[in-house]
């Protein structure tokens, strides 16, 4: 009898269980929209970049790669665009904040399809992946080097000045200690910046060319890593086809009911839309500065920062005419809605990029989930969001859904990263 | 994508100035100052920027792209060359804005705001007119949204002669 009541048991919660992931699994046609458009398979060639015009030549992206490997170009010769980006941590550091040559204060997000974004930096302070490349290098505490010292580099090493000059034509002398001192920028460094100054006009400009080109060639390596197929992408598939039984081998019930949550009542595509679930754009979530933070205004100050910049889209060294600067030229420049606000990483590898947030402020995906559940109020500025009121059940659903999106990168096999 | 224009365009006017705006679906007027036009504006939504946002998207929410503005001075038609629109796409419109009587309205100034009023932020980007193209129809660059759901764009029409406002509901999948 005893033996009677525990089989029905398990027939009974066997059927229960199947019924639960059955329903689980069933989308209507409004969220299959919704699912396809977030699917890898939605996601657009890769945009052109009219600012740099060897975006798309393999010669400019062998360059770039050796350039992003390459300790040389930093204060210390420990330093590469590599130690913060690194292929087997998901183009990221795993650090909560970045460390170069000294400590940097802000995380280290992923470079993976960064390229679709028309915005760079936390608080878009560049508008295009060449300018962004150039800004580590003369950050005092990421390269912690100058234009000068780096363009002294390429020209002296036989691979790169070759190199520079079948790409982008004759590469100036740079050699003369005299008219061109080893370390000079214009930056916020008063060693760089006297040096920079008492250069001359044409020398500066020069140094400048050079120094943008080197951004050019390693954006044309770095917008070639594009994000692989995750098990999120297959499921969506299979829920597109129809294909139940590859849906129930894809995704457990937890998973399903995680996807549900994300694109529902988490509110989560408000901002992590598109395959590659990031809108590219700014928001004030709330999320508190770390003590002793140098800036948490976000894309107040970026925006006003990228206006400036000589390596800007409208600039003298981009490729673009003004009319197809229409990111920079509409940009918003005032709002509320502006301050404390930072740019929405993309969430695919996400389980493999922790920590989280700008500042690296949230160590787990748990903690992640837990504070947007709980929207606390934003300073500055206004947070965008709203209390989810999700059970500490749902809450791990979205977790175990997050973890789906691990679909490491993929590039040419021609560019496939490796530290020379 | 969901634009209907449910409002064809009336193009004989006569008295038209001097009667209410045809609202689809709706007889009151939009309210005033920040009335989502075609549906009972909630009060506490009306008037100031920092008043309380609306929870949900009104029932039969007005999708129109032809309307009339406020207090009935221009009929405006606005169209996407971004068809259908989609999100996170630096696109542009067209605004064809008429007296009532269907003459072109020339050379206005128009200012170009919105928002999401369920979210209580504003456009992402700054739109604006960069070219008056003829015949009342004005180039809008810059329009750009990032995400799905209940949008506004509010646009603010000096003709020199008049000043008027009118706001167009958009809801982007």
């Amino acid at each position: 009898m005893v033996r009677a009541v525990i089989f029905f048991i398990i027939i009974f919660s066997t059927v229960v269980v199947i019924k639960a992931s059955a329903s689980a699994q069933e989308w209507s046609g409004t969220e299959r929209d919704v699912l396809r458009t977030l699917w890898i398979g939605s996601l657009s060639p890769l945009p052109n970049d009219p600012s740099n015009k060897v975006a798309d030549d393999a010669r400019a992206a062998n360059l770039g790669r050796k350039l992003f490997f390459d300790k040389r170009l930093s204060s210390n010769g420990n330093v590469a665009c590599s130690t913060c980006h690194q292929p087997d941590k998901g183009f990221a550091d795993g650090l909560a904040l970045a460390r170069g040559v000294g400590q940097v204060p802000r995380h280290s997000p992923t470079i993976i399809g960064i390229a679709y974004s028309p915005w760079f930096f936390w608080d878009g302070r560049k508008d295009s992946q060449w300018s962004q490349a150039l800004g580590p290098m003369e950050s005092p505490v990421e390269h912690g080097a100058t234009r000068t010292q780096i363009a002294k580099i390429l020209q002296a090493d036989t691979f790169y000045s070759r190199a520079y000059e079948e790409v982008f034509g004759r590469l100036p002398d740079v050699s003369d200690d005299k008219k061109f001192p080893d370390i000079a920028a214009p930056i916020d460094v008063p060693e760089s910046r006297i040096s920079w100054d008492a250069m001359k006009a044409t020398d500066r400009r020069a140094v400048s060319r050079i120094y943008a080109n080197i951004g050019k060639a390693i954006a044309a390596y770095e917008r070639l890593i594009l994000p692989g197929i995750s098990r999120f992408d297959r499921y969506v598939k299979a829920v597109l086809d129809g294909d139940k039984v590859a849906q129930n081998k894809l995704f457990n019930a937890d998973e399903a009911a995680g996807l549900r949550l994300f694109i529902g009542k988490g509110n989560c595509t408000r901002c992590h839309n598109g395959p590659l679930l990031t809108n590219h754009d700014f928001h004030n979530t709330g999320i508190p500065a770390i003590a002793g933070a140098p800036g948490n205004s976000g894309r107040a100050a970026g925006v006003r920062i990228v206006l400036q910049d000589e390596f800007n889209c409208l600039g003298p060294f981009s490729d673009a005419t003004g009319a197809e600067c229409r990111e920079l030229k509409f940009a918003k420049v005032a709002g509320d809605d502006l301050i404390g606000s930072f740019k929405t990483p993309t969430l695919r590898n996400v389980a493999n990029t922790a920590p989280y947030m700008h500042e690296g402020q949230l160590d787990t995906l748990n903690a992640v989930v837990d504070f947007y559940n709980r929207a606390p109020s934003a300073r500055p500025g206004h947070s965008e969001l709203e209390p989810l009121g999700l059970s500490k059940k749902e809450t791990g659903y979205l977790e175990s859904f997050l973890k789906t999106l691990n679909g490491s990168f993929s590039a040419p096999q021609q560019v496939l990263p490796t530290a020379e | 994508m969901l634009f209907s224009i449910s409002v064809p365009l009336s193009a004989s006017a006569g008295d038209e100035t001097t009667k209410k705006p045809a609202t689809h679906g709706h007889a009151d007027k939009p309210a005033s100052g920040h009335g989502h036009s075609g549906h009972k504006t909630p009060p506490s939504h009306s008037g100031s920027e920092a008043s309380v946002r609306p929870t949900k998207m009104p029932d039969h929410l007005d999708v129109a792209t032809t309307r009339y503005s406020e207090q009935a001075k221009f009929s405006v038609k606005i169209s996407s060359l971004l068809d259908p629109v989609a999100i996170n796409k630096i696109h542009s419109w067209v605004l064809h804005v008429r007296h009532p009587n269907g003459k072109p309205v020339e050379n206005a100034e128009v200012r170009i705001s919105g928002g999401m009023p369920m979210h209580g932020h504003g456009l992402p980007t700054s739109p604006r007119v960069t070219k008056y193209l003829g015949e009342g129809k004005y180039l809008v660059e810059g329009v750009r949204f990032n995400m799905a759901g209940w949008w506004e764009l509010n646009l603010n029409i000096n003709s020199g002669h008049h000043n008027d406002k009118v706001t167009f509901n958009l809801v982007l999948k």
